[in-house]
């Protein structure tokens, strides 16, 4: 039998002895139940694991260090000294921006900064790293001197914060400058994005049995739950599975099956 | 009179030409039988805000001179009893004075003043302003800025000819190294070398200036009489400090970023020798007899003694955090002892 939007149907007619009592199941959702819990055994996800699988934010480059405009100066050679990288009001005790460079309330554990090393008294290289760790033994910038050399620099930093996000040890004396451009995050939950299906139907004889599969998902959407029900309140229903709905008709009439699907995307592109 | 070797408690990587512990008993040797007592080292603590007085004879930190900020530079006029001190990040010179230990004035000159230099009759004193491109030259009698020049950008070593009448500036910023004329206190001449240079020396008794470019990691050889580079020796590394041995027939320059100590020989400019002297090597200077070069490691925080002839490397002296000490920073004092009876 051809449904209404070209589905197939299986219909299995055959009389019922009795006379069915009103049994009416409408839009009952069951994708969403059949999903199996995680157990702790599986361990954290790759996906949305939120100290590994971060999340970018580009943001327009703001000055958050300037060591020449600070009371301080130049960090001297051997020296070093830390900064807050991000949620600060203002920036200009660093000698930076007088804004928050749009950063109040992010959560990160990375920053992507643009480092530039300013006139360097003599050859020498700059080690950006976290706050209140070990430097590491390699260098992020090397510089000769007098010379003025930036580089990008991703630099962890301590989350939960800290007194200061990062630190800039200077094997020459050289003022600094540095730019926050963007920062990594924990992934945020984000609600799927969901569209209902058109309607499928299907007419059941006295007495029959059908299964009615939902229409098919617009491309690039999954189908997560299927909704039946009948235009009558005579029919006795039964509900299968995510993908249809199968029915015995009980009533000594034809009853009219609906099926609808409900599909949901990760919102993006 | 004790030999540097063993004076110290922190050994340093041996030479990576000559590190036989033979090498090093000579250079006990050596050196002691050379580094007159009275013979010490001004190491200028660029993180600790004062001067060690090295005895390089014992081997011993004789005491230790609070100076400006980040001192850097340092320059000797023993026929005057005084030695100067640029503060980096202080905007001024130190005075001290050699028979008392102390600072006996404190003279404003120009922004981040880097290496220092006096003239051979210990009158003027002359002091690079990195951060605004200039030279001040200071009457050493009356510690006063008689005239400031400007020079070109970046100014950082500084180098006085034997005769006085030139004075040589490496100008970081521009690849160049300024010379003027100590009479009139003028530029006369610009000559170009290679990318960041530092430090600047000027041969004993030949028309020879030396200078050692950061950026493009060699050593300019400048002919003084006509002011241009004649040799441009590869030193590999970030160059960083330059002398000339007292017989004027080798170079020794420290490479920051390589930690090691090369000789440059003069007669061919060729690379004859490199010593691992520990990390980040900033100022050196030679013994009055040249038998033991000292060497500033900024990140070592000690001062390191080399046996000259034969790169053995001698017990590290510890000193204070951060020594650069650019310049010529041994002071023999003429008859072993000093006014106050320090020793």
């Amino acid at each position: 039998m051809a449904t209404a939007d070209g589905l197939e149907a299986y219909v299995i007619a055959r009389r019922t002895a009795r006379s069915s009592p009103l049994l009416l199941i409408p839009f009952l959702v069951c994708g969403a139940a059949a999903a199996e819990a995680p157990s702790p055994a599986d361990g954290p996800k790759t996906l949305g694991a939120p100290g590994s699988n971060l999340v970018y934010t580009p943001i327009t480059a703001c000055r958050i260090v300037n060591t020449e405009a600070t009371a301080a100066g130049p960090i001297a050679a051997g020296a070093t000294r830390s900064f807050s990288g991000i949620g600060e009001a203002s920036y200009t005790a660093q000698g930076g921006s007088a804004t928050d460079c749009g950063t109040v309330g992010v959560v990160a554990t990375a920053l992507m900064l643009h480092v530039t090393a300013v006139t360097p008294t003599l050859a020498g290289t700059a080690t950006v790293y976290p706050f209140n760790t070990t430097r590491p033994g390699s260098p992020s910038l090397q510089y000769s001197a007098g010379a003025v050399v930036n580089g990008a620099v991703l630099a962890q930093i301590p989350n939960p914060p800290q007194a200061s996000d990062f630190t800039i040890h200077s094997s020459a004396t050289a003022n600094y400058t540095v730019d926050i451009v963007g920062y990594f995050a924990p992934p945020q939950a984000t609600a799927l994005q969901c569209v209902q299906s058109s309607l499928s139907t299907l007419d059941i004889p006295a007495g029959g049995f059908a299964t009615l599969f939902s229409p098919v998902c617009p491309a690039g959407y999954a189908k997560t739950s299927t909704s039946c029900d009948t235009t009558s309140t005579l029919a006795y229903l039964t509900i299968t599975a995510i993908s249809g709905c199968q029915a015995r008709n009980t009533s000594a009439s034809l009853q009219q099956l609906n099926a609808q699907a409900t599909c949901c995307r990760v919102p993006g592109r | 009179m004790r030999t540097v070797a063993g004076a110290g408690p922190r050994p340093l990587p041996v030479a990576t030409i000559a590190r036989t512990a033979a090498m090093v008993l000579a250079l006990a040797v050596a050196a002691g039988g050379r580094a007159d007592a009275a013979t010490f080292a001004y190491v200028a603590n660029h993180q600790a805000n004062n001067v060690s007085v090295v005895n390089v004879g014992t081997g011993t930190v004789a005491t230790t001179i609070a100076v400006g900020a980040a001192p850097y530079g340092i320059a000797v006029a023993e026929s005057r009893g005084r030695v100067y001190v640029s503060n980096h990040l202080g905007g001024s010179v130190s005075v001290i004075n050699t028979d008392t230990q102390a600072v006996v004035a404190t003279i404003p000159v120009g922004a981040r003043p880097a290496g220092i230099a006096t003239s051979p009759d210990g009158t003027r004193a002359y002091v690079a302003n990195f951060g605004d491109g200039t030279l001040s030259v200071i009457d050493a009698v009356g510690n006063t800025v008689l005239v400031t020049i400007p020079v070109g950008a970046n100014p950082n070593g500084v180098a006085v000819r034997a005769d006085g009448a030139r004075v040589y500036v490496a100008n970081s910023g521009a690849g160049t190294v300024s010379v003027v004329d100590a009479a009139t206190n003028e530029v006369t001449a610009t000559v170009t070398v290679g990318t960041g240079p530092a430090g600047v020396a000027v041969h004993p008794g030949q028309p020879r200036a030396y200078v050692v470019n950061t950026g493009s990691a060699t050593l300019s050889v400048i002919d003084t009489n006509s002011n241009t580079v004649v040799a441009t020796v590869r030193t590999d590394g970030y160059p960083t400090g330059v002398a000339v041995a007292p017989g004027g027939n080798a170079v020794w320059v420290t490479n920051a970023l390589d930690d090691t100590l090369l000789r440059v020989e003069t007669a061919g400019n060729t690379v004859a020798q490199s010593v691992d002297v520990g990390p980040y090597p900033a100022g050196v200077a030679l013994s009055p007899d040249g038998a033991v070069a000292y060497v500033a490691t900024t990140e070592g925080d000690v001062l390191v003694p080399v046996n000259t002839a034969t790169g053995g490397v001698g017990t590290a002296i510890p000193v204070g955090d951060g020594p650069v000490s650019l310049g010529r920073f041994l002071y023999q004092q003429p008859d072993g002892v000093f006014a106050n009876g320090f020793e």
